[in-house]
């Protein structure tokens, strides 16, 4: 679960999958945003964003440990990865769009233990009476491997959802700027027909 | 299936702690499809549960506010939200017992299970790349189609100029 510190707050999708928490989330222009987790233990994570669309694609990051200590601090970038040790309290993870005036930034970022999720973590069993098999050994390794074609799954899906959002404003703008065009041009015609019949109206030049 | 549970708390200024904030204060879930259609839009307690279906495979949009506009004076509000996606619980251990399954078959299980993920992943994805193609398709077409309209219209409005001004000049005895 992600605490998150905001009167209006919209997202877009949370997904709590064997990978990792992870939210998508709108960033207003002028605005930060700051998301807490509450950890006991230490242990390596990982700390993954992206922005994923609106205006240049970078954001300001931070991430910051209970006792107050800056771990991480980026400015405008458009993703990264960080890896830190927890330990036990609440982090800060902040993201801040004040830079920019006019545009909305999505982006996406998930925390993930760096050491994989085994079979028996995520069944829930604690201990095992006998040793493990190399029929055990077979199945983790198999189960490993999905959990990273799950996290290939998921960079692909956010880098499919940034390109169908850019082909989808290049529809748009080709369809509008095309009008825009023809209708400059149709009125640049007419325009300069109008103009130059008035030089000639008033006055009489011998010469045209 | 998407269940969505979220918990709103107040930050107390006297004890600096975040309390459950007092009724009055509820949040209105308004939840978009990929299409900007509205799937769901209620209002609900400072703690609730909401679940919506998604018909349509993309990005679905949830959105959380306020709906008293009376603010307590610009309070911190600290909000809990945690959201499950899919109908299939992951309590292997409930599974475990209800299907009767032995340490070997809850590990083949779990397995299936992944597989079965990472194939809807793999629709999911043939399916965004078609509607991708459809759009490029789309694109190309309009750029192909827009540029010989606006050649031609071009040549049209000169021509119509020249005409025109020729005319306009003969009759004004210039020509």
């Amino acid at each position: 679960m992600i605490k998150m510190s905001l009167v209006l707050l919209v997202f877009i999708i949370l997904n709590n999958v064997a990978i990792g928490d992870t939210l998508t989330f709108e960033l207003s222009e002028r605005e930060k945003s700051c998301f807490y987790q509450d950890f006991s233990g230490s242990r390596k994570y990982i700390l993954q964003y992206k922005v994923l669309r609106g205006g240049n694609n970078d954001i300001d990051a931070s991430l910051e440990s209970p006792n107050g200590k800056i771990l991480y601090k980026e400015s405008r970038q458009s993703r990264d990865e960080f890896e830190f040790h927890t330990s036990n309290g609440t982090f800060t993870i902040c993201f801040s769009n004040e830079f920019s005036t006019f545009s909305a930034k999505v982006i996406y970022f998930e925390l993930r233990s760096q050491v994989m999720e085994t079979l028996d973590s995520e069944a829930g069993v604690t201990s095992r009476p006998n040793a493990p098999t190399y029929l055990d050994a077979v199945l983790e390794t198999v189960h490993k491997s999905f959990t990273r074609i799950a996290i290939y799954q998921k960079d692909s899906r956010l880098k499919e959802g940034s390109n169908k959002h850019a082909m989808d404003s290049l529809n748009n703008g080709v369809q509008f700027w095309s009008v825009l065009i023809t209708f400059s041009v149709l009125l640049t015609g007419l325009g300069q027909v109008i103009v130059l019949k008035t030089f000639f109206t008033e006055k009489r030049k011998t010469k045209a | 299936m998407v269940v969505g549970n979220y918990k709103v708390e107040m930050l107390d200024k006297t004890s600096n702690q975040y309390i459950p904030t007092v009724a009055g204060l509820g949040m209105h879930v308004d939840v978009k499809d990929p299409d900007g259609a509205v799937v769901m839009s209620r209002t609900y307690a400072s703690e609730g549960r909401f679940t919506f279906t998604s018909h349509t495979a993309g990005e679905h949009v949830v959105c959380l506010f306020s709906n008293s506009s009376a603010w307590f004076g610009g309070a911190m509000l600290r909000v809990h939200l945690d959201i499950q996606i899919g109908e299939h619980a992951n309590d292997y251990q409930q599974i475990a017992t209800k299907d009767k399954l032995t340490e070997l078959q809850l590990r083949v299980r779990q397995l299936i299970d992944q597989v079965e993920q990472i194939t809807k992943e793999q629709n999911y994805q043939r399916n965004r790349e078609e509607r991708f193609r459809q759009t490029s398709e789309s694109t190309n077409q309009r750029v192909l189609w827009w540029s010989i309209a606006q050649t031609l219209i071009l040549l049209v409005t000169g021509f119509w100029q020249m005409r025109h001004l020729k005319s306009f000049f003969e009759a004004k005895k210039l020509v």
